[in-house]
Order: C-alpha cells, then structure tokens, then sequence
C-alpha cells in the first residue's frame, strides 16, 4: 500500500479491476467513469489494470482527483483520491534531509490549470530549486513561453513527451 | 546534478512582443476605421461587386485587417506552432511598414478609382513585394521543421495561395493602369478572390485552429481523418477552380469545396466533444460562432456556383457570401483568438518576472469580461442583420446591422487598448 493511504480504512476503498473489460476487447473508461460516479468524495477508488493508465491521470485530475501509483509485476495499482488542491506541492524527500547532497524531487502537476497560472506555479517554486533538486512539473502541452523565463532566472528545462496532452518537464539550476 | 534524463534541452526563441504588438495595434485600428467607414458610406455595400468603395472595403478588410492580424499572429505563434525560432526577426519588422504602405495606397487608390498613372500598378507590387518577405520569413523558419503536421501542411498550402493571391492582384493592379489581360478582367478577379478566400484564408485558418483549438479546450483524443479530408478536397477543390478558369470548362469544383468546409466542421465538432475544459469563454463563444458561420459561406458559395439562380440574385448573394466570410467566418475568429491570445502575451510581457515578488494580476483582470460578452452579442447581431439587409435590398436594414458591428467594434477597441495600457 502507497504510503499516503495507509490510514485509509479498508471500507473506503473501491476495488476496480477492469483485466475482464479489456480481455473481453473492451475501452475500459466508460466503467471507470460509472464506478465513480456511484463513489462518495471520502472514497479512494483503486484501479487494477495491465498498464500504466497516464491519460486517465488528466482526465481524473480535470474532476480533482489526485492519484498515486504502485507497480507490483506486470500489474499497476492506481488508487485515485480527492485529495488536496490541484498542483500542491510535494516533496519526495523528507525534512530534514535538504543538508545533505542528496538528489531530490520536487513535484507539481499544473495540468489543467488555466493560463498563466501553470506558469505562476513553476516560478513560484523555482526559490526551493537548488542544486541538488529537480523541479518536476505534470503539464498538459510544452511550456514554450516559460524557457526563455527560466533562461532568464538562470535555470534550465528538459521536456518529455509522455502522451498527448501530458509532458515531463524537469527544471534545474543552472551551473 | 541530477542524474542525466530522457527529453530535448531547450533554447530561447520567444519573439520580441514589441513587433507583434505593432501589427495587432495597427489591424485593430483598421477594423474599427474600416466599420466606421462602412457606416458613413453603407449606401455603397450593394449592388455590382466590381464598385471602386467596395473594392476599397473588401482590401481594408482582407489585407488592413485579416492578413494584418494573421501576419503578427504567425510571427508570435511560429514558435508555438513549428516549435523553432522565427527565421527572422527584422523581415517581420521592416516588411510591417511596406505592407502597410501598400494597403493604404491600395486602399485609396480603389476608394477614389485612380487608376491613371502607374499609382494602382506600384502599389500591388508593393503589395506583392510585402507578401514575398513574408512568404520567404515563414518559409525560410520551416525549413527547421522536421518532420509534418496537419497544421504545418495547412501553412504551407496557405503560403502558397498567398503568393499566388499576391501575384494575380499584382497582374489586376497592373492591368487597371495599362491594360494588357486579353479577355475579362472580372474573370481574373474571380480567381484572385477564390483563391484569396478559399486558398489561403481557409488553409491558413483550419491549420492554426487544429493548434490552437486543441490547445484551449484541452483536448486530445480526437480523430484527425475529417482534418486530413478536408485539406484534400479543398486544395483539389482550389485545383480544380484553376484548370476551369484555364480550359473554361465547368468542372464542379466547388462541390468539393463544399464537402471540404463541412467536413472541417465536423473535425471541429470532434475536439469540442473531446474537450476536458467545458467551459467556453468569451474568446472561445467567438470562435465557435465562427466556425459556424462557416458551412453557411460554403453554402452560399455553392449556390453561386453551381446553381442556376436569376443573375439579379446572383449578385446580392455575391455580396452576402464576401460579407459572411470577412464579417463572419475571419471577423469573428480573429477576435476570438485575440481575446485568448493577446491578454496572455501582455501579461507575459509585464508581470511574469514579477511572480513571486509582488502582487499580479489574473488574466480575467486584464480586460472586462462583460463588455467582451456585450461586443460578442453586438456582432452575431449585426452581421445577419447585414445579411438579410443585403438580401433585401433594404438600405436601412444593412445600416442598422453596420451601426450594430460598428459599435461592436468599439467596444473590442476598448477591451484591447485596456489589455495592452495596463500598467
């Protein structure tokens, strides 16, 4: 169990597991989305599927969803909570910790946020980016405009492509 | 450092605001002294297509006001759009004033018909040699482009209409101050609008809606075939118009015209229904009004071509088709985009470094909402009333509806001279 949810008791969560839908050749989200609809906001609905179902992540997001993911063989675990606001910030590592040279992650999902506030919440948070940490931000398209911003402030970005509608983008301290 | 990861290393390349806000300002300002003009003068907006006012008219519009906007509107999106630097950035800033230049000879030289003297001649060449920076700037950026898109093969088949338009408006331009077209400069004139309306503006439009549509409505799971149709059959549809107009041979090309734009509508009505922002703002209501008007002009256009009306409506519906696509189909889209893109790019300009340091403003607070709204209205109000005004023949019917736009366009004005003064 994701460490997060382990206070979750076992009643609030929904088990879903669409193996049966897709074996049978079917799009599973039609029944992801009725399950949901029948969930109470205090559930955490825990999605058993054969791959990683990043496209849902937006879609679940847009109705204020937050999700965590376990990989267990060739199984995902997805537990999709409403949970905090969208695009709170977390830290991977704990308190603590920031003394030491470990490499840390910091983490944002601005994704389906309205303009400019995904750009408002990257610059936002760029003060707690130092050397040793990477701000990784969950965006629906490439930042185009915010490079020459981050050239500016003097850091650096690296965009990955996930899906449509979902790209990686790391950001750095330059130098 | 952190460990070394997968995705490409970013470069700078936002162009300078400063050349595209010139364009925006200077188009804004001719939509509204085109209204204002239209409104002193509407008893010209019937009658014979061939007229010097309306002649003078459809250029304020086409080339003062919709080519001016899509010029600063490619010279910013290029980076968004082809995701590289623009070729260059001085080519957008010099080929600004010998376009403008040339729209303003053009423009009066069809206003008070002096086509005496080499005036009409030099200024379709100015025209033509303003096109030709611009053709060669986009061109040149794209030759960075890897591999295509459905938006980048619009741009390019919008370029070439573009030059085309241009050099055939160059030969119409010539032609009025020594005549040397054998045969009927109508006829001409018919293709150089065709083109101009079909070709480059239709491409031009559906390329930059397949980017940008998406990208405000958030959507991304739709099909791409009707897209792909649709740029098939127009630009065989536009072919098709050329081998008619060489051989004089009826082809019904326009039916396939037709099938194109209805088949771009329902491209459109996919990413809507893909769309995970619901909402539509007042940016977005004029942009799907705008589509919407669309399949109407497509239809219009077929009945002009391909049905056997009495010439008499012909005419009216000549007129009622030019006014649905510039007032319509462009007027509505460009305003749309410009409420969606405009208060972003200033806000960028002058609050974005100070995020984090001091209060700044939302978007929504850069320009009032509820004016946008009243303009939208204003505008889907006057533009059937000029169409059924035209349809009619009723003089005060078309006034009304230009007073209606005319005031619609003042308030766009303000909206704009709000989002680009604030402090």
């Amino acid at each position: 169990m994701i460490e997060n949810l382990k206070n979750v008791p076992k009643e609030k969560i929904v088990d879903l597991d669409v193996r049966p839908e897709l074996d049978a050749g079917r799009d599973p989200f039609n029944l992801i989305i009725k399950t949901l609809g029948n969930m109470k906001d205090d559930q955490v609905l825990h999605l058993i599927i054969i791959f990683e179902p990043v496209p849902l992540y937006t879609v679940m997001k847009m109705k204020g969803y937050d999700h965590s993911t376990e990989q267990t063989g060739g199984l995902w675990h997805v537990y999709f909570y409403k949970g905090e606001a969208s695009a709170t910030v977390k830290a991977d590592a704990g308190e603590g910790e920031s003394k030491t040279s470990e490499p840390k992650t910091i983490e944002i999902d601005v994704r389906g946020l309205e303009p400019p506030e995904p750009m408002v919440r990257i610059i936002e948070t760029l003060p707690q980016v130092d050397k040793n940490t990477t701000l990784l931000v969950h965006h629906h398209r490439e930042p185009l405009m915010l490079y020459d911003k981050l050239e500016h402030l003097g850091y650096q970005a690296a965009t990955e492509k996930i899906a449509e509608g979902y790209y990686k983008v790391r950001i750095t301290k330059k130098g | 450092m952190s460990a070394p990861f997968q995705g490409s290393i970013t470069t700078p390349y936002t162009p300078p605001f400063k050349v595209v806000r010139q364009y925006f300002i200077i188009a804004t300002i001719t939509f509204i002294f085109l209204n204002g003009l239209m409104l002193m003068s509407s008893r010209y907006i019937s009658g014979f297509h061939f007229q010097p006012r309306l002649l003078s008219f459809a250029h304020m519009a086409v080339l003062g006001w919709a080519t001016m906007i899509i010029r600063g509107a490619m010279t910013q999106l290029i980076p968004v759009i082809l995701e590289t630097s623009l070729y260059s950035v001085r080519l957008a800033k010099w080929g600004l004033w010998l376009y403008l230049a040339a729209v303003i000879t053009i423009v009066s030289h069809f206003w008070f018909f002096a086509i005496k003297g080499g005036g009409m001649a030099s200024a379709a060449g100015m025209a033509f040699l303003a096109v030709i920076i611009f053709v060669i700037n986009v061109g040149l950026t794209m030759r960075k482009v890897k591999s295509i898109n459905i938006t980048i093969a619009h741009i390019i088949a919008a370029i070439v209409y573009l030059t085309v338009v241009a050099a055939i408006g160059l030969l119409l331009g010539i032609n009025l101050s020594i005549p040397f077209i054998k045969g009927d400069h109508l006829h001409y004139l018919g293709l150089h609008a065709t083109i101009g309306f079909v070709g480059w503006f239709s491409m031009i439009i559906m390329g930059v809606s397949y980017k940008l549509l998406p990208m405000f409505t958030l959507s991304y799971t739709y099909k791409t075939w009707p897209g792909w149709t649709a740029f098939g059959l127009i630009n065989l549809g536009v072919l098709g118009i050329v081998v008619e107009f060489l051989t004089n041979r009826p082809l019904y090309s326009s039916v396939l015209i037709v099938t194109g734009m209805f088949m771009f509508s329902y491209q459109i009505i996919l990413i809507m229904k893909g769309r995970m922002r619901k909402a539509l703002d007042v940016g977005l209501r004029h942009a799907v009004f705008a589509y919407g008007y669309i399949p109407v002009a497509a239809l219009l256009g077929g009945l002009i071509t391909l049905s056997n009306i009495n010439p008499e409506i012909k005419q009216r519906v000549i007129l009622i088709y030019g006014f649905t696509v510039l007032f319509g189909c462009i007027t509505l889209l460009i305003i749309g985009m410009m409420y969606k893109i405009v208060p972003f790019l200033v806000w960028f300009h002058k609050y974005s470094d100070k995020v984090g340091k001091e209060k700044v403003p939302m978007l929504k607070e850069m320009f009032s909402e509820r004016i946008g709204n009243l303009q939208f209205w204003l505008l889907n109000i006057g533009v059937p009333d000029v169409m059924a005004g035209l349809f009619l023949q009723n003089q005060t019917v078309v006034a009304i509806g230009i007073t209606i736009i005319f005031i619609s366009s003042l308030l766009f004005g303000y909206n704009m001279f709000t989002v680009f003064t604030r402090k």
